[in-house]
């Protein structure tokens, strides 16, 4: 092969510069669409995994975000996007709950206590402050099927692939957590029925 | 109840929680576990972030490596040294002395051929009874 000459060599540069800051600017264009269509929705989904803490679901949404952007570059299947984003997204709630379990057993005094109650008093706090209790006697699975598919309003066959579980295993949480939930907010149940 | 809602039970997705009671439990939990609808301030602060989280994990890259390599120089650097004058110190510490030697070791100290100085100064019938023996040192076992 013939060597190249010192300005053909620049040029090469240049071109393999200019590529890549296209690519990059290509993929900076394509994430910014990519978190202003998921970012209400994924947001409110981390807030809801991470038991109602508004930093908490800012810094897990973020998080999820940045790995997105990590791998936004090879992933080209769009139809699967939202399964591989939400995935990263629950993971990353998971991540953050162990986290604070494991914080909260060393640095009691840290604990976050309850949800954000300030910042949602749009509704009952005391009814928000026993709901949030109730989740979380949920199993981190069985929340986040009644999650994903009660509150988030996604199919079981979406919800399964999220998890990385089989439908069939998503719908026993979901019964089960139903069931947890029912027991629970009994008073509630019977409140509605009345 | 949305179409997703409906297309679930009817497709016989959620086992349980058909009835009207348990429909309304589920939608009153959905409307009170809701967060705020972010504003657009709240929302350009999360973008914000973001981007400068992306900025700073850009950055590390350049000189994480370098970061590495400084790490296994010096750890080299410090198992090759030079031995120092203060380890030698420490290692004379160590040795124990000659007077110390001398009393822990020494054999007039650990021999049992100790002088008792004769028979001389004993009443009389003891020198005798220490010649009739005719031993130079007293006997050790039971008295005898």
């Amino acid at each position: 092969m013939r060597a190249m000459r010192p300005v053909e060599e620049r040029v090469a540069t240049v071109e393999v510069v200019a590529t890549r800051q296209r690519l990059d600017e290509d993929l900076d264009r394509r994430f910014v669409r990519f978190v202003a269509e998921r970012r209400e929705r994924a947001r409110r989904l981390a807030w809801r995994l991470v038991g109602g803490h508004d930093a908490a679901a800012d810094d897990v949404t973020q998080e999820a975000f940045l790995k997105a952007y990590r791998g936004l570059g090879k992933f080209r299947d769009d139809a699967a996007l939202d399964t591989w984003f939400y995935r990263i997204l629950v993971r990353q709630a998971q991540h953050y709950r162990r986290w604070r379990a494991l914080r909260d057993l060393w640095f009691p005094s840290r604990n976050e206590g309850d949800a954000d109650a300030a910042t949602t008093m749009q509704s009952d706090p005391v009814l928000k402050s026993r709901i949030v209790a109730a989740l979380e006697g949920l199993s981190s699975r069985q929340r986040q099927a009644f999650v994903l598919v009660h509150l988030e309003e996604l199919t079981v066959k979406e919800a399964a692939a999220i998890m990385g579980k089989a439908d069939g295993t998503v719908k026993s949480h979901l019964h089960r957590a139903l069931q947890a939930l029912r027991k629970d907010l009994a008073d509630l149940g019977r409140e509605i029925a009345e | 109840m949305t179409q997703r809602c409906i297309e679930n039970r009817a497709a016989g997705h959620v086992a349980d929680g058909d009835d009207r009671t348990d429909r309304e439990l589920i939608e009153r939990i959905g409307k009170t576990y809701e967060p705020h609808t972010l504003a657009p301030s709240a929302r350009y602060a999360l973008e914000k972030d973001l981007w400068a989280r992306i900025e700073r994990r850009r950055r590390p890259a350049f000189f994480r490596p370098v970061l590495a390599m400084v790490t296994v120089v010096a750890t080299v650097l410090w198992f090759a040294r030079p031995p120092s004058d203060s380890d030698t110190v420490t290692m004379a510490a160590a040795v124990v002395d000659a007077w110390e030697y001398d009393i822990l070791y020494s054999d007039s100290v650990d021999d049992h051929s100790f002088d008792w100085g004769g028979t001389a100064g004993l009443p009389e019938d003891f020198e005798d009874l220490e010649l009739l023996i005719g031993s130079d040192a007293p006997d050790e076992g039971n008295g005898r």
